[in-house]
């Protein structure tokens, strides 16, 4: 009997330990946004979606993230000029691949910056990306200001042009996500 | 003690409360299977479209349960194959798949929303893009363009890059012969040399072919992916496109009132003359900075 207590009281330890604090942290769409930026010798196009869906999982008693994702319907970007949105569109096809999705494969921390490695899938083709970010934790809220940068041409996307001048390879992400804690 | 021990364990490490068994779930009507079990992921039998717009029955134990993995609560219904503008089924296609066991393959974020698929024209279409790339537009009723599915559309929004990529060297070229035009039509003007006047004459002829090109090429166009109601530097384009037509319909027109006959001679009504030059140099004016709004 008192061993048996003793093997059930060790196991229910154990078991505590491991589903600790790990919670699943719900974000505040209002202030959530994802911009992208796109130059061209003419023209500084930068597009915001704030239908970005975001996942954090994270231990809030240590204030750590273990994992995130994030999932964008494309044809929410608006730039201002629907005109730009839609060619924007037609070039990263939108009607055969109308979501970015973004997975992470680890997350390493050091004070308030935190590098997020991971999975992107856009347009089709799924790339390892980097994003740096910044977290910053209050009572109530957690807020990640972050950014990443892809190559157009990785992920098989023909540069868009203007007057027969194409755009830079480069497509520079910012994403601000901000969760409740509560 | 070691059966309470056992059930301890179950609950905290599975995390799941017990359950009472029930029934399977009913499947969708047409989608029955004889051994009342969940149906398959081959392509089924369809269910009538109006099953759609109904509750679907269920004898589920627990009808969160009903349906896969891919549609988490509150995600939004999604209708593969459905589009909102275009028609439910075309005709000699399969029918749609309502219902797949496999829909988790399109999710790999857990948690992701499935949402429909983008809407294949916009919602602010024109008068002219309605008649004739809407659903049962002219184009596609006298059959230059195929019924309305997701291939035909990218097809047309491809189409409109070429016509838009060649209405911008157009335009670019319309001003160049409008500017021509424009300065032998001042060099006449000052010299009243006749050999000015023929190339005053054969570039204004010049410059409405490629100002009526210009313009059919955006006019016809397929209609863009999306179009929002809103103010940009499209919106001061087309406005000031209205502008120049009014220029280019009425300075030709003035034009032609300039040289009179009286008797046997023709001579320049200089006062005709000065209300078409200053049309002309407004339209000019208005075409070019149309262009560089866009432009820059």
């Amino acid at each position: 009997m008192t061993t048996n207590l003793r093997v059930l009281c060790l196991l229910l330890l154990a078991v505590s330990g491991v589903s600790a604090q790990v919670t699943h942290l719900k974000e505040q769409k209002e202030e959530s946004s994802m911009t992208y930026r796109l130059v061209h010798p003419l023209h500084h196009i930068e597009s915001t979606s704030k239908e970005v869906v975001y996942d954090v999982q994270a231990d809030v008693t240590k204030r750590e993230i273990r994992h995130v994702s994030a999932w964008v319907d494309v044809t929410t970007f608006d730039s201002g000029n629907s005109n730009r949105d839609s060619h924007a569109m037609e070039v990263i096809d939108a009607i055969t691949y109308p979501d970015a999705k973004f997975e992470s494969t680890g997350v390493s921390q050091k004070a308030d910056s935190i590098t997020v490695k991971g999975k992107l899938t856009f347009h089709g083709v799924t790339k390892d990306v980097v994003a740096l970010c910044k977290t910053s934790w209050s009572g109530e809220k957690l807020e990640v200001d972050g950014a990443f940068d892809v190559s157009l041409t990785a992920f098989s996307i023909d540069r868009p042009s203007l007057l027969m001048i194409p755009v830079e390879d480069r497509l520079s992400f910012s994403l601000v996500a901000v969760f409740f804690l509560n | 003690m070691k059966t309470l021990i056992a059930i301890a364990l179950f609950t905290l490490i599975d995390g799941r409360t017990l359950q009472a068994e029930g029934p399977p779930c009913s499947p969708l009507p047409g989608l029955e299977n004889t051994d009342g079990a969940k149906p398959s992921s081959a392509i089924p039998v369809m269910a009538p479209l109006e099953a759609l717009d109904q509750e679907a029955p269920t004898v589920c134990s627990n009808p969160e349960e009903r349906w896969s993995d891919a549609y988490p609560p509150g995600a939004p219904e999604v209708r593969f194959g459905m589009y909102t503008d275009g028609p439910r089924i075309a005709a000699g296609d399969p029918p749609p798949i309502f219902f797949d066991q496999d829909l988790a393959r399109l999710d790999t974020t857990e948690g992701a929303p499935v949402h429909p698929k983008p809407k294949l024209l916009p919602d602010n279409m024109s008068l002219m893009e309605r008649s004739l790339w809407g659903e049962g537009g002219i184009i596609r009723w006298i059959g230059i363009a195929s019924p309305l599915t997701p291939e035909v559309r990218k097809s047309e929004l491809s189409v409109r890059r070429t016509m838009l990529s060649i209405h911008q060297v157009g335009g670019f070229v319309t001003l160049g012969l409008m500017i021509t035009a424009a300065y032998y039509g001042q060099k006449y003007l000052n010299n009243s040399l006749s050999s000015d006047r023929k190339m005053h004459q054969t570039f204004v002829t010049a410059t409405i072919a490629s100002y009526s090109l210009t313009g059919l090429l955006a006019i016809l166009s397929p209609p863009p992916m999306i179009r929002r109601d809103e103010t940009s530097t499209t919106t001061i384009h087309k406005t000031l496109a209205w502008v120049h037509f009014v220029g280019m319909i009425a300075t030709p027109i003035i034009g032609n009132m300039v040289r009179k006959r009286s008797g046997r001679y023709s001579y320049t009504d200089l006062s005709t003359a000065h209300f078409h030059q200053v049309a002309a140099y407004i339209t000019t004016g208005v075409f070019a900075a149309s262009l560089i709004v866009i432009t820059f």
